[in-house]
């Protein structure tokens, strides 16, 4: 019954995981991520009580998975110059899938946030989670949640202001000289 | 307050990614190999539970003494112990009937086969010791058995005293009953000092039911004719009791009515009355009785 549901919730919610992977790493190659993740929910299963919804959860998984990664990461980008030359740039955002200028300039304001904020500014904002299913996938208080995305809206909106980018009354992003020209 | 609600509105707009479908049914079939490896597992689980508890069950029922099937299926499992001493033989002493080794050991028998849980033919046993009298006689003296299982058991011990006839020394004593049938070998200390040994086979115990017991062992009387049997019970009947002997099919073989030939004060204060009758066993096999409506279990004679 659960091995069904796994298959069930991968139709209902790889969308989700996927587009939180891609903001949340930067990177449109998560297709291992996305993977790896309804692989260890599955494996997981019997811990899912039913307490949070199962996409929450699942984005918990994902976003555990992508620390873990990350962390493992720093480890390598410590040592990796005694082993390499060429250090390739890793997790760079493939411009070229997202071409909407607008589109690309907020992506990057985000990725200009403090993680945290970052990772409410994608929760909230973009996957428009409630408060309280962040607050689960964030180990914090809703009231915490809250606060924080209200302040990383307002950091947001100062990156984009400092980046020469303002927001239009129908929510689009424009330069503000391309604006006044 | 306004600008923050459009950004809010950019960020709602900002596109949702989902996966290539090719990519998509690549992870739907790594999610059904895993499905697929994980029924297996769960299969495999419950069979090596079920074997680990069968093994723990098994090691829990051999460490356990509650049981007599299960003591006897430990005892099955223990390896067969050689008894090395010689077979007891019956010789007489002053006409009386003993078995053991001439001229070191008899005990004074009515019934010459000692039968398992019985208490009947191992009371009042008269031990003659044959050697020098002055190691003999009021020295301390001691009756071991071991079976093939080797289960041990102390049959009596006491002091010997001078003697009444041929032999040297003597005593009179019970043994404790036999715990299960089969040989056993009998070993005779006296100080401590293995004065002599040898091995007897002891009967299966005399076939009962809830308030009755056979006093003729089975295999000790012949087939094919009818033979005198006594059977020993707390219950008082006068008319007599309907005794029924039934193959292994069930079927009526041999039957009577047994009736009342002498009554006898036990230890325990109450009467013991014994009946007496006759039945014929047609050949050596397996056999239940039914005693006043009361059923043995399967026995052999």
């Amino acid at each position: 019954m659960k091995n069904d549901t796994i298959e069930d919730w991968f139709q209902l919610y790889e969308r989700d995981i996927t587009s939180f992977l891609i903001y949340y790493t930067g990177s449109m190659d998560v297709e291992d991520l996305v993977q790896e993740t309804f692989l260890i929910a599955m494996r997981k299963m019997a811990l899912f009580k039913g307490q949070s919804h199962p996409k929450t959860w699942l984005i918990s998984i994902a976003r555990n998975r992508v620390i873990d990664k990350y962390r493992r990461r720093k480890l390598w980008e410590s040592i990796k110059h005694l082993v390499t030359r060429e250090p390739k740039l890793l997790n760079e955002l493939e411009e070229q899938t997202i071409n909407k200028q607008e589109v690309v300039q907020l992506y990057k304001a985000i990725h200009q946030l403090p993680p945290t904020s970052k990772e409410v500014v994608i929760l909230r904002g973009i996957l428009e989670l409630p408060s309280k299913e962040v607050s689960e996938i964030l180990n914090t208080n809703v009231n915490h949640v809250n606060v924080l995305f209200h302040r990383s809206l307002k950091r947001l909106r100062e990156i984009l202001v400092e980046e020469g980018f303002t927001n239009e009354g129908n929510g689009k992003i424009a330069r503000k000289s391309e604006k006044t020209s | 307050m306004k600008e923050m609600e459009r950004l809010q509105e950019s960020l709602k707009k900002l596109p949702k990614y989902s996966l290539k479908e090719e990519q998509r049914e690549e992870i739907i079939r790594a999610l059904k190999g895993e499905m697929k490896r994980k029924k297996g597992k769960l299969l495999l689980k419950p069979v090596f539970v079920f074997i680990l508890m069968c093994m723990t069950m098994f090691a829990l029922m051999l460490a356990s003494d509650s049981n007599s099937w299960l003591q006897e299926l430990k005892l099955s499992l223990q390896p067969q112990l050689a008894l090395n001493a010689p077979e007891a033989i019956i010789f007489k002493n002053n006409d009386y009937n003993v078995i053991g080794i001439k001229g070191k050991l008899g005990i004074l028998v009515t019934n010459e086969q000692f039968v398992a849980k019985d208490t009947r033919r191992g009371s009042k046993l008269m031990l003659y010791f044959w050697g020098d009298a002055s190691k003999l006689v009021d020295k301390h003296y001691r009756v071991e058995a071991v079976n093939r299982k080797n289960e041990k058991i102390t049959l009596s011990e006491g002091i010997l005293y001078a003697p009444l006839h041929n032999e040297d020394a003597h005593t009179l004593t019970s043994f404790t009953p036999f715990p299960m049938e089969g040989d056993w070998q009998l070993s005779f200390f006296v100080e401590d000092q293995l004065f002599e040994a040898f091995t007897i086979e002891v009967l299966p115990p005399f076939p009962e039911t809830k308030d009755y017991s056979l006093l003729s062992h089975p295999m000790e009387l012949a087939v094919d004719k009818e033979m005198e049997i006594i059977i020993e019970s707390t219950v008082e009947s006068e008319k007599g009791i309907e005794v029924k002997l039934l193959n292994k099919h069930g079927s009526v073989v041999s039957e009577d009515v047994f009736v009342r030939d002498g009554t006898f004060i036990a230890n325990s204060g109450g009467y013991i009355y014994h009946y007496q009758g006759q039945l014929e066993f047609p050949e050596r096999g397996t056999w239940r009785l039914v005693i006043d409506g009361e059923e043995t279990k399967p026995f052999e004679n």
